[in-house]
């Protein structure tokens, strides 16, 4: 079996149902949460986000997957769980558009590769 | 100090002051009016070059307001181009998807009969059973198609009364300024939104709402003046116009933009500062300009990145808003963050804004009041709404 996150990561496994490989997953991740279980997550992830994107940093961007993908997708939640922390302090804000109103689009840009889908 | 009142509204007396009229927003006389009279003349922006950067390459844009949609095409050739998306037989579309890739050659799915990307017909399926029917006086329907600084724009008029580099005028000059170059498109949304597609943009031509509704998100990243926002410049240019936001006297960045300031560029964090113009570079008004070509597009401009808004109106009451955001190209993982970062710091007050569009757009259908009022600081607002009534009336 392969492991769900790279070595060195495995303190971040508690948080996996934050990587989610869409903004619109992360973000109904974001609205799902409650308010302790995203300050956990940001809390764990300002403090080891920056050693995960080092760490992804030796990995060509298109070409991460599995376990390097989960990691990359962990970080990429903190900047939507970060709208509830630093802006909203809540999870839920009221008087919000929908994001299934709001539609990503580039969720299916072949262009952008890797960031399209990201 | 606060800044003096009514600084706009002396300096643009022909702005007027008064109320404007409900009725504007609501009339779907007014509205069809506006369809002919502003969208039927006026250059219009569908679209950036990166959106089709191959020869063969195309794409799709609805334009509901004049009923058609219309194939934007990269030509063999090098040169962009733009159609009527009908096939000349029996009207079909000639694209089928929002955007693709030819070789050269579009065969309508229909019966199969071939353009190629300068839109002449090329061949007619069963030719000899269309005896009368010749081939040259059949290509796709041209419109008129420019492109500025990677920016496709088309006019619906028959003969366009002025070219667009004329009809842009000094505001070609001044976004030109901008280094558009080594930019790759990062994002883009489409919201269909029950509102008028002149409140849809009110919004975003004035600043003067972000302590206000953007309380919780934007309003750090700007200078509050005494109580209230003040913009840094508001600039009218014809029909067009530029507003300058003032970056605040100090903004500390939260954690999330300082990992993010590590790895990448285009944080937040370009709202707080102001850029100084270097040479012939772009002459920032603030920390972030905001233009406005009229009738329905907007380019944003900022250290480091910049962004678009089309606002396409469906009917009197509903309008469709792409965002299309365009960034350096992101290598790592870092990087990709920082984007992302950045982007959701544009989107979420976007999304604020769109809460109140159609709240705004039902109420006004009430009747409870004929008009509504515009303050100095919402001076391009009332020009985009003055520009398109000069438009209706016949004055410009
Ligand atoms: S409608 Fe296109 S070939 Fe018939
Ligand atoms: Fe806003």
């Amino acid at each position: 079996m392969t492991a769900s996150l790279p070595r060195g990561f495995e303190d971040l496994e508690p948080f996996l149902d934050w990587a989610r490989p869409t903004e619109l997953e992360r973000n109904s991740k974001r609205w799902s949460a409650t308010m302790e279980e995203s300050r956990a997550f940001y809390e764990v992830m300002i403090e080891r986000g920056g050693a995960a994107l080092e760490y992804l940093g030796g990995f060509e961007l298109a070409a991460i997957e599995g376990a390097e993908r989960r990691l990359l997708d962990l970080c990429l939640a903190l900047a939507e769980c970060s709208a509830t922390i630093e802006m909203y302090e809540d999870p839920q804000p009221k008087y919000v558009f929908p994001i299934d109103r709001f539609v990503p689009t580039h969720d299916a840009w072949p262009l952008a590769g890797l960031g399209g889908r990201a | 100090m606060s800044t003096a009142p009514r600084r706009f509204t002396e300096r643009y007396p022909e702005e007027g002051s008064d109320p404007i009229p409900v009725e504007r927003y609501t009339s779907p006389d007014y509205f069809a009016l506006e369809r002919d009279r502003v969208f039927r003349r006026k250059w219009l922006n569908v679209g950036h070059v990166l959106q089709a950067p191959k020869p063969g390459d195309y794409f799709v844009q609805e334009l509901k307001i004049v009923d058609t949609s219309l194939l934007i095409i990269h030509g063999k050739d090098g040169r962009y181009r733009a159609f009527h998306n009908m096939c000349s037989h029996r009207g079909a579309p000639v694209a089928w998807d929002a955007q693709g890739s030819c070789r050269g050659y579009l065969a309508c799915r229909f019966h199969g009969w071939v353009y190629d990307t300068t839109g002449k017909l090329v061949q007619i399926s069963d030719a000899a059973n269309f005896p009368g029917v010749k081939a040259e006086e059949n290509g796709l329907t041209a419109v008129h198609c420019e492109v500025w600084k990677g920016f496709i724009f088309v006019n619906l008029a028959k003969e366009p009364e002025e070219s667009l580099l004329d009809y842009l005028g000094p505001v070609a000059d001044e976004i030109g300024r901008f280094d558009f170059e080594g930019f790759t498109p990062a994002f883009s949304y489409r919201i269909d939104e029950a509102v008028n597609w002149k409140t849809l943009q009110e919004a975003q031509l004035e600043g003067w709402h972000l302590p206000y509704l953007h309380e919780k998100t934007l309003a750090r990243a700007v200078k509050v003046d005494g109580n209230q926002y003040r913009h840094a410049a508001i600039e009218l240019y014809g029909l067009h116009g530029v507003l300058g936001s003032p970056p605040p006297d100090s903004f500390t960045p939260p954690p999330t933009a300082l990992l993010a300031s590590r790895f990448g560029t285009g944080t937040v964090q370009a709202f707080g500062t102001k850029t100084e113009a270097e040479g012939d570079g772009y002459r920032f008004r603030g920390s972030f300009d905001f233009w406005h070509i009229f009738p329905n597009f907007f380019v944003g401009l900022l250290n480091g990145l910049f962004f678009t808004f089309n606002i396409w109106p469906q009917a009197v009451d509903r309008s469709i808003w792409e965002i299309k955001g365009y960034y350096p190209p992101v290598k790592t993982a870092g990087e990709l963050f920082a984007r992302e970062y950045s982007k959701v710091g544009l989107r979420d007050p976007m999304m604020e804004d769109c809460f109140t569009h159609e709240l705004i757009c039902a109420q006004l259908k009430s009747g409870a009041k004929s008009h509504i009022h515009f303050q100095d600081e919402e001076m391009l607002a009332r020009h985009l709404g003055n520009g398109v009534d000069r438009c209706v009336r016949g004055l410009a």
